[in-house]
């Protein structure tokens, strides 16, 4: 009997491990990390932690900066900007989550039928990714909410699909230099049909990267949500949201600082996290692929 | 060795890739890659393809799978042309005959484990069941002689030599008639070359399969083939019996082959007539006039410049396209 | 641990005495070279044979201080002309190579910019070591490819390396490595990439490099098949160590190590036909540790007690050579039973 050369951590778990390690030598990202989870978690308790109401005008004197009963100050209309801001975050989550699922959903299916359907398909999917690629995300945006009107789903949808495109680039190149790969070819030969082929053993290979363009979307989607409400397009008042209530906050920066510079942080925060978690993922689990070990003759 | 319809039967096959012009892209160069090839292989022979690189030995054994396709000609398979099947078809034949690759590091999928591998096979042809297909695939390690407890592992997790005997066991799981091997061992060192070819051949003789073996190593075939073919540029230029082609190769390419492979004998070696061929490998896209070999033989005729040689018989069972017979 | 009759410098063009190589890697330390030992006369060409992992292209890169970082040369002297190299600066040693020692690679590509004409890099090494001007260098250059077979030189100077077919390629690195008329090529597999009929063509020229120019040249390849036709004196490597070393004829007759015997039996020859190859079982080892036992020991048919507990040195074996000519130096191998008649 033949016996393997190193004896090996059971499964793929090697992989994981060294992965959670690297991450963990990053220390912006691992504070990044904590960070959003603590995020995470404010927005999901934010309406049992959160001490007022946020939408209830007259909870306390009208701009009275930060301290006492209200942790981050109030308003103009005397609002508690603390739980206005929790309550955002709930918003401004959701949101980018919902946008990505939106954008990975009809992105990935459409790379893939790009890059496996042959040349004439491909070519009518890479322009149409093409002319949605030159206009500006934010731009993009815009248009899809002067079409469809003004509201928060809409504004969810439009960020969809200016992501759209990020996603099915990324999956068509994937399958178009997946496809030349040899076990491609023997899994062909063995007899698998087309759709085995790209599930079983192209999408695998895209898990990594659509997973670190996961992370770098979600922070282009809280940029662009968070800039359409900023203009007043999105949400409409009184409903708590980061972008339009730093845009409210704004005829007041002179007085009072409060109510748009904490929303404003909340995004800054935020997004800043998630790209410093994209940054620590694609050093953790890219150089994991490349084989370690050197030649030794 | 059953005489009657040969197991697999290629006639006249062509394979042409395309390649647009970088100036205008109506002016399109085709380069017949596989120009018209014709060989027959019985059921339980092995025919080894030989030639260099450029000559398109691989590309027909790809061509044979389908997985590019031809030009023209015919593929024979138990009497069905394969190329007339519809990709549904094609698929199901392709339990039948099975290939194993050159390189075993690129065609196992880093990302599935040895069962995930060969139990893919078995269950899209339907030979096992859930609670049937564990089993097979252990078996299969074990037919070549892999310890079956790395049943669970990843290939990354072994050497090069067992990562081939993965894929040999992965093809010949299906139970096929006909195996492809393009150049199975010119990437193993040579201790493990010899293990694996070994089990080739065990396993040929047990299972009473069938082989295409192609490489470029003529003392690798010698030892596996019943039947050599010799390929140049897209065509084959002689083809006989394992024994009398090293006896007596009739035409020159095959013989300046034959006097570029080093022996491991230095007694030999010194007493060896060297045949050292002018000129490089020529490309398939500017393929001579005439007999494809002429600028580099030594014997050339007038002949050679303007009229292709076909391939005929110069001994019973030996044929050869050369002007010289 | 040395082989006898093979230390110091003395009328040896090249000789090299327990040399050890080392590289740092994530997971430990792997010893590459374990205390090598060779020489290579005047003119004459020396074949260093093994399977991968052997330490042999380590070995041909440390001869040339070339060894790539995590890697480095921990122990050994390595004689030119009784000089030794690793007493050497780096500007010294560049001043030595190309000129005094060159080397010729597998890929041809490793050797050759590929946005550089043919011309720029041959004139390279001409004016820089030899002091020539542009037109001589020039000159010399066209010259120099007409006598490695390239047609029509003067015209094919000015090609750029994707111009030219891998044999061609191989043929112009040849021109780039006797450009400055080395004392000692180092050939570090130079034809396993190349087609059959092409590897004659190279190997031919290799050889009347050597007779016409006097050269020597180590050859280091894992074909048994082409050292048997161009070597005067063959050693055989395996992890890290030289396990066998001898004239040519010698080896192939007599082979006294039992790796070297299982390489024979296990290649298959195109003028024979053997029912069966007899492989040699196993695999190589891993070089993280180093065990105080013969390295082949768990792969050898051979071993007794004592190779599972002893590491055996370079030991001389009676030559009974059987070729016409005598052969240089000894038949020495690392093996206890090398005595024995085992096979």
């Amino acid at each position: 009997m033949v016996d393997a050369a190193e004896k090996s951590w059971p499964r793929g778990w090697e992989n994981v491990k060294d992965a959670v390690l690297q991450f963990g030598r990053n220390p912006a990202a691992v504070i990044s990390f904590f960070v959003f989870i603590v995020m995470i978690v404010l927005a999901i308790f934010g309406p049992l932690i959160s001490p007022h109401d946020p939408v209830k005008v007259g909870t306390g004197p009208r701009l009275s900066p930060p301290g006492g009963d209200f942790l981050f100050g109030t308003d103009q209309f005397g609002r508690d900007v603390f739980s206005r801001v929790l309550y955002g975050a709930r918003l401004t989550l959701q949101a980018s989550v919902i946008a990505v699922v939106v954008a990975a959903g009809i992105g990935i299916p459409l790379g893939l039928l790009a890059g496996y359907a042959g040349k004439t398909v491909d070519s009518i999917i890479s322009r149409l990714i093409d002319i949605l690629l030159s206009f500006p995300g934010i731009l993009l945006a815009l248009v899809v909410v002067a079409i469809l009107g003004t509201g928060l789903a809409k504004v969810q949808l439009a960020v969809g699909v200016s992501l759209i495109p990020s996603y099915a680039r990324l999956v068509r190149g994937g399958v178009l230099s997946a496809k030349e790969n040899l076990y491609v070819e023997a899994a062909r030969a063995g007899g698998c049909s087309s759709v085995r082929i790209a599930t079983r053993h192209i999408l695998p290979n895209l898990f990594v990267p659509l997973l670190v363009l996961s992370t770098t979307a979600i922070g282009w989607a809280i940029i662009i949500a968070t800039s359409i409400n900023f203009i007043g397009l999105g949400v409409q008042p009184p409903t708590p949201e980061w972008g339009a209530d730093l845009g409210s906050a704004r005829s007041y920066l002179g007085v009072a600082w409060w109510p748009g510079t904490f929303p404003g942080l909340a995004i800054l925060i935020t997004i800043l996290s998630v790209n410093l978690i994209g940054d620590g993922l694609q050093n953790a689990l890219d150089p994991r692929m490349r084989s370690s070990g050197v030649s030794e003759s | 060795m059953v005489s009657g319809t040969p197991l697999l039967d290629v006639a006249d096959l062509a394979v042409h890739f395309s390649r647009r012009s970088a100036f205008s892209s109506s002016e399109v160069s085709v380069v017949k890659a596989v120009d018209g090839v014709s060989f027959s292989i019985e059921r339980g022979e092995v025919l080894g393809l030989v030639g260099e690189s450029g000559c398109g030995k691989s590309t027909v054994s790809r061509a044979i799978m389908r997985l590019i396709p031809a030009a023209a000609g015919k593929i024979y398979f138990e009497g069905r042309d394969l190329l007339s099947l519809s990709e549904r078809e094609m698929r199901r034949t392709r339990r039948r005959i099975q290939m194993v690759f050159q390189d075993p590091y690129a065609s196992l999928n880093p990302a599935m484990t040895v069962y995930q591998a060969i139990a893919e096979l078995l269950w899209i042809h339907r030979l096992a069941d859930r609670a049937t297909l564990r089993e097979r695939v252990r078996q299969a390690l074990r037919d070549v002689e892999l310890n079956p407890d790395f049943i669970d592992r990843y290939p990354h997790e072994f050497s090069g030599g067992q990562r081939q005997r993965i894929c040999i066991a992965r093809a010949l799981a299906v139970n096929p008639d006909l195996l492809l091997a393009d150049e199975p061992v010119s990437s193993l060192d040579v201790s493990v070359q010899a293990q694996i070819i070994n089990l080739l051949q065990e396993l040929q003789e047990k299972l009473g399969l069938t082989y295409l073996f192609i490489s470029h190593d003529l003392s690798v075939v010698r030892h596996i083939s019943t039947r050599i073919a010799i390929m140049y540029l897209g065509k084959i230029v002689e083809t006989a019996g394992t024994r009398e082609f090293f006896e007596a190769p009739f035409h020159p390419y095959s013989q300046a082959l034959l006097s570029a492979i080093p022996i491991p004998d230095p007694a030999v070696e010194r007493g060896r007539k060297r045949i050292i061929l002018t000129g490089e490998v020529p490309s398939a896209f500017s393929v001579p006039k005439g007999c494809r070999f002429h600028a580099r033989c030594g014997k050339r005729m007038d002949i050679c410049l303007t009229d292709e040689p076909p391939l005929k018989s110069v001994k019973d069972g030996h044929f050869t396209a050369c002007h010289l017979y | 641990m040395s082989a006898a009759g093979e230390q110091g410098g003395g009328d040896r063009l090249l000789a090299v005495t327990d040399l050890r190589v080392q590289f740092g890697t994530k997971k430990g330390t792997v010893h590459a070279v374990n205390g090598v030992s060779f020489s290579v006369g005047r003119g004459e060409m020396l074949g260093i044979v093994g399977e991968s992992g052997c330490g042999k292209s380590a070995t041909g890169l440390s001869i040339m201080r070339l060894v790539p970082r995590p890697g480095r040369i921990t122990s050994g002297a390595i004689l030119l002309d009784n000089q030794d190299l690793r007493a050497l600066g780096e500007s010294e040693m560049r001043a030595i190579r190309g000129k005094s020692i060159s080397m010729i690679f597998q890929d041809p590509m490793s050797a050759l910019n590929p946005v550089l004409t043919i011309s720029r890099q041959l004139t390279e090494a001409l004016i820089l070591h030899e002091g020539m001007g542009r037109r001589d260098a020039h000159d010399r250059s066209v010259e120099l490819l007409r006598k490695v077979g390239i047609p029509s030189p003067e015209k094919r100077i000015r090609d750029y390396p994707h111009q030219f077919s891998g044999g061609m390629r191989q043929r112009a690195t040849i021109a780039m490595a006797i450009s400055c008329r080395p004392k000692i090529i180092i050939a570090d597999e130079p034809t396993t990439a190349l087609d059959v009929t092409i590897q004659a063509q190279i190997i031919e020229l290799m050889q009347s490099i050597c007779r016409e120019l006097g050269t020597s040249i180590v050859l280091i390849t894992h074909s048994l098949g082409i050292v048997a036709g161009t070597c005067r004196r063959v050693a055989v490597m395996y992890a890290g160590r030289i396990v066998e070393q001898a004239g040519t004829d010698e080896m192939f007759s007599n082979p006294r190590h039992p790796y070297t015997h299982g390489l024979l039996t296990s290649t298959p020859r195109m003028d024979r036909v053997e029912r069966r190859l007899q492989p040699i079982g196993g695999m190589a080892p891993s070089l993280r540790t180093l065990p105080s036992r013969c390295f082949f020991a768990p792969r050898c048919a051979y071993a007794v007690d004592r190779c599972t507990r002893e590491d055996p040195a370079l030991q001389a074996v009676e030559g009974r050579s059987r070729g016409p000519v005598q052969e240089l130096g000894s038949h020495s191998t690392a093996c206890f039973r090398s005595t024995e008649q085992l096979w």
